[in-house]
């Protein structure tokens, strides 16, 4: 994944801010928590403020009062005022004068007036703050002192008579509130003093918890507060130096290194071998180290990458190259074929195929032995690569076939190189290996315009049709191909044929099955059905040749075998093929070396209960690559597969091959059973073949049975299967019987 | 030298009285009862009695023009008598006032007569010969001397056994304003007048005139007509006495003793020789 579609995490940077907001928010809490104290006690404080204030106001009223009823008892203990009570015509004068005049009366007095012991003024006055007559609650043996809700006090106190009896009473009217905002506080306010409404007349003690009033700033709490203010300022500032440090500190000693570091690290992209990462040390101790360990692991790392390097090249070299001849392998010339398919089209680039096959080469090695037959391969194989341009690549893509691909090259160039190369191999002395007679080779080339897509496609097959062309004996051992080969071959296949041949193998669609009959001697019975392939075209079905043809020149055997594989699965699972009976199907020689083989087959593996499963594989494809066929087949045989040996004695039979090949059943070629209807030499040889087989354990199939005397024939030479038109012929599935059926010769 | 004699001798007793009351006489004296009664007025009046020796006779003594038995002439006198085991009785007029304590200020409202303070003093004269058995010698102190002549003109039939006027003074017709001035406020009955030593005195025409009419010869007549035996004593240098008074005194049918260099009030030592004067009269009677 590239850095920049690399989900980011946080950096330095952020988790720093990150901090540093940290302690920000730490310090904000702890200032809030320390503002919350000092409200805390600056409510305490007010609280305490409060307190005192109501209690010097509670002193203060207390004063007041006693101050008042001193002036009262006074007053009640004047001879005047018992003398008015007593005789009060003239108690108006005396009010206006004498009780005016009367030193010790309140300074706070509204009014005062004398009262007889009913509670009636002494005279009707229109001008008295008093009422003319007292309430009767005011008219009791202990003064009544009490706050009323106009706002002023009333002060009631009896005059005590001669005898025991109240002579009458003085009230008086007194301004408290005024009073209390004369006197001098030392804890509240003397002008912010007031009094809500009150509900009813309160006595002065009650007094102190009804008043509203402010409390003088305290200057002690406006020290504490400013110095906690400045302190705390500070203490921000000394945050945020710290802070600040703290950041240039993260930049200088991590993060500067750390992008050093990084981009050390990512200049390694540029040059993955380099020995170090960094050379400069570091500041901090611990990123040193880490630079430390960072050069030691690169230094073992650029090791490592070497090695792997080596490694890398020798398994190209392994994969890409023949281990016998040195020079590239079927899978690098796939490769590089479809590569330059993809390419070259579109240029006006001349490009030439040149396919090479030693004459007799199975001969050669049958003959000299196989270690005798790998130094021809590497003789040839070196002759041709002396003879290249620089640039030109040699593929061994069979046991004696090379391929050359020639870029730039016309078919006359390609021809002149194939001359030379011809003339060099003629000019070898094999006598020095060992081979008495001559080795030759047999070269076909084709040449196309890189422009032309399809053509660049069809040059593989032309290069092997012009090359078995130059096989023919008389014919020169170079053969350019043209279109009378095609001609010749009948192999002119319409581009609609194609099509429908290579849709049919990418989609399954008009490819079908036919099964033909196999027959068991000894169970009496057909026993199994060998799988024929069938693709229905525009005209019919295609002739099977032609779909080989233009299998085998795409290259598309692999892709065949496991269109079949899919069909011929649906149709046992469709229970179309007669149960206790089974398929035999063809498997061409690039699947039988494919590692893969066991997999494409495998979900056809639950179906062996039901069905005998018989893999036809001809013997080239396994002595071309005989191990690796080995263990492919081995494992399918272990899971319940059988082998046949398909087309046996149609090439260079072996029989060193077969003791060695993995396979259950040998099914003999056509020809080697129509040889046993002649009454020659070979029909001896032939005869002793499938004894010598039979003997070696394996079934023989005789296919192309197409008489009862061959039948017979073949019967008596103890051939346990048979396999012909005289059998059964190959039928859809449709046509199939239900069930397994006795075949009759 | 006969007054020089005297006047050492006057000294020395009065240094003696004087180391006297130093000690803690109050173990010797009769502690002081208060009384009150009721007035037939119908006030309440209080005095001070001193109960004292039954062998000593009773002595009422009248405080001033509008004070109280606790005015410092007459109760010095009183104690010092009470001292001397002298059953004493100091009443306070009650000027209309019930258990009146103070002085009456001059521009209180004064509805009181020289009439209710006689009979207050009857009252008092009678309740001292109940307690006593004895007849009581009067003593009035400036216009107290007044109001026991006033008694005695009232009730000649009291048991008076002698009277001692002090300081004894009349009502100046040149201090008093016979008319008044009319006090709007007061509904037309109440007038302010001067007498005595009161430049504003509130009272009725009636109540002022009992006192007003107590002049220089409503006093020398009562002397002159007293029942019971008059003493006057008179400071030698009280300023209220004009030296006219003072012959008048003289020439009137009543005893004058006067006391030289003593004020209107014998106060400081002068009362040691009031007291003289007085205990002098009392062993006489």
């Amino acid at each position: 994944m590239s850095r920049e579609g690399r989900h980011r995490q946080p950096g330095l940077t952020f988790y720093s801010l990150a901090f540093l907001a940290l302690v920000v928010a730490s310090f904000l809490v702890v200032a809030g928590i320390g503002l919350f104290s000092v409200r805390s006690f600056d409510r305490q404080l007010a609280e305490v403020a409060d307190r005192l204030a109501r209690r010097e106001l509670a002193t203060v009223i207390h004063s007041i009062e006693q101050e008042w009823r001193r002036s009262m008892e006074a007053l009640t203990g004047w001879d005047e005022v018992r003398q008015q009570i007593e005789n009060p015509v003239y108690y108006p004068y005396w009010r206006g004068h004498r009780l005016r005049e009367y030193g010790k009366l309140p300074e706070d007095l509204v009014g005062v007036e004398v009262y007889d012991a009913r509670g009636r003024m002494l005279a009707t006055l229109s001008d008295s703050r008093l009422p003319h007559r007292l309430r009767s609650e005011m008219l009791g043996t202990e003064p009544y002192l009490r706050l009323h809700p106009d706002g002023l006090v009333w002060f009631v106190a009896p005059v005590a008579g001669a005898g025991k009896g109240i002579l009458g009473f003085v009230a008086m009217k007194l301004d408290l509130l005024k009073r209390l905002r004369q006197h001098h506080y030392r804890y509240l306010l003397a002008d912010s003093l007031a009094l809500g409404a009150l509900p009813r007349p309160l006595s002065l003690s009650e007094l102190p918890m009804r008043f509203h009033f402010r409390v003088p700033p305290s200057p002690e709490l406006g020290l504490l507060k400013q110095s906690m203010t400045r302190t705390m300022m500070m203490v921000v500032l000394a945050v945020l130096l710290l802070a600040l440090v703290f950041y240039a500190a993260a930049l200088r000693l991590l993060r500067q290194p750390l992008q050093r570091l990084l981009q050390a690290v990512r200049g390694l992209e540029d040059d993955p071998s380099a020995g170090t990462v960094l050379d400069e040390s570091l500041p901090l101790a611990e990123l040193d180290e880490i630079r430390e360990a960072l050069n030691a692991y690169q230094s073992r790392l650029s090791q490592v990458h070497r090695h792997l390097d080596r490694k890398n090249q020798e398994l190209w070299e392994l994969a890409y190259h023949d281990g016998l001849t040195g020079s590239y392998n079927r899978r690098a010339f796939d490769e590089h074929w479809n590569a330059l398919l993809d390419t070259v089209p579109g240029s006006r680039m001349p490009v030439s195929l040149v396919l090479f096959d030693c004459n007799h080469f199975k001969a050669i090695n049958d003959t000299y032995g196989h270690q005798v037959g790998d130094l021809v391969l590497q003789t040839i194989a070196g002759i041709i690569q002396s003879n290249l341009r620089n640039g030109d690549n040699l593929y061994r893509v069979g046991g004696d076939e090379f391929v050359l691909i020639l870029l730039d090259a016309d078919a006359e160039a390609a021809r002149r190189l194939a001359e030379r190369i011809m003339d060099a191999v003629r000019g070898y002395d094999f006598s020095r290996l060992g081979i008495e007679e001559p080795v030759r080779l047999s070269i076909g080339i084709a040449s196309a315009i890189a422009e032309h897509a399809e053509q660049l496609r069809n040059m593989y097959w032309e290069a092997d049709l012009a090359m078995y062309h130059a096989k023919r004996p008389g014919f020169h051992h170079i053969a350019l191909f043209s279109e009378d080969m095609k001609s010749e071959a009948g192999s002119v296949f319409s581009s609609q044929t194609i099509a429908t041949v290579t849709e049919a193998i990418e989609t399954g669609r008009n490819l079908v099955m036919y099964y033909q009959p196999i027959h068991s001697f000894r169970e009496g019975r057909v026993v199994y059905y060998e799988a024929l392939v069938r693709i229905h075209g525009e005209h019919g079905v295609i002739n099977p040749a032609e779909i080989f043809q233009i299998v085998e020149s795409r290259r598309l055997e692999q892709d065949l075998d496991r269109a079949v594989f899919r069909q011929v699965r649906a149709d046992l699972e469709q229970g179309l093929i007669p149960e206790g009976t089974g398929v035999s199907i063809n498997v061409s020689g690039p699947s039988v070396t494919e590692p893969a083989l066991f997999d494409w087959l495998e979900p056809m593996a639950g179906l062996l209960e039901r069905y005998r499963i018989v893999l036809e594989v001809t013997e080239t494809s396994l002595i071309r690559q005989i191990y690796e066929a080995s263990r492919s087949l081995d494992r399918l045989r272990a899971a319940g597969f059988k082998v046949a040996l398909d087309d046996f004695g149609s090439g260079y039979s072996s029989l060193r091959y077969l003791a060695s090949m993995p396979v259950d059943v040998v099914k003999f070629d056509i020809t080697l059973v129509r040889g046993l209807a002649e009454r020659n030499r070979q029909a001896q040889v032939i005869e002793g073949l499938v004894q010598l087989i039979r003997a070696a354990g394996y079934p023989i199939v005789a296919e192309g049975i197409e008489n009862e005397e061959m039948l017979e024939r073949v019967r008596r030479l103890g051939f346990e299967f048979v396999q012909g038109f005289h059998i059964g012929r190959p039928a859809p599935p449709q046509a199939l019987p239900g069930g397994a059926r006795s075949g009759t010769a | 030298m006969d007054q020089v004699q005297a006047r050492c001798a006057r000294a020395v007793r009065g240094c003696f009285v004087f180391l006297l009351l130093l000690l803690p006489l109050t173990a010797l004296a009769d502690q002081p009862d208060l009384v009150r009664e009721k007035m037939p007025n119908g006030r309440v009046a209080l005095a001070t009695w001193h109960p004292g020796h039954e062998d000593k006779p009773p002595v009422l003594i009248l405080h001033g023009f509008l004070q109280t038995r606790e005015f410092p002439t007459v109760a010095r006198l009183g104690e010092s008598l009470a001292e001397e085991g002298y059953p004493v009785l100091l009443p306070t007029l009650t000027l209309g006032v019930d258990t009146r304590r103070k002085s009456l200020p001059c521009e209180a409202v004064h509805l009181h007569s020289m009439e209710q303070d006689a009979e207050e003093v009857a009252y008092w004269v009678k309740w001292l010969q109940r307690r006593t058995g004895k007849p009581v010698t009067v003593i009035g102190h400036s216009a107290g001397s007044s109001t026991m002549l006033a008694l005695s003109q009232r009730h000649p039939e009291l048991p008076v056994s002698r009277m001692i006027l002090v300081s004894l003074l009349s009502f100046r017709p040149e201090e008093a304003s016979v008319e008044g001035k009319p006090v709007p406020s007061a509904g037309g009955r109440l007038r302010e007048y001067r007498i005595a030593f009161c430049k504003r005195y509130p009272s009725t025409p009636e109540a002022f005139a009992s006192y007003r009419a107590w002049d220089a010869k409503r006093t020398l007549q009562a002397l002159a007509d007293a029942p019971w035996p008059v003493s006057v004593i008179l400071g030698g240098a009280d300023d209220r006495v004009t030296p006219q008074w003072r012959a008048r005194l003289k020439a009137s049918p009543a005893e004058l003793r006067v006391v030289e260099e003593a004020g209107h009030f014998f106060d400081t030592q002068y009362e040691f020789d009031l007291l003289d004067e007085v205990m002098d009269l009392l062993g006489g009677a």
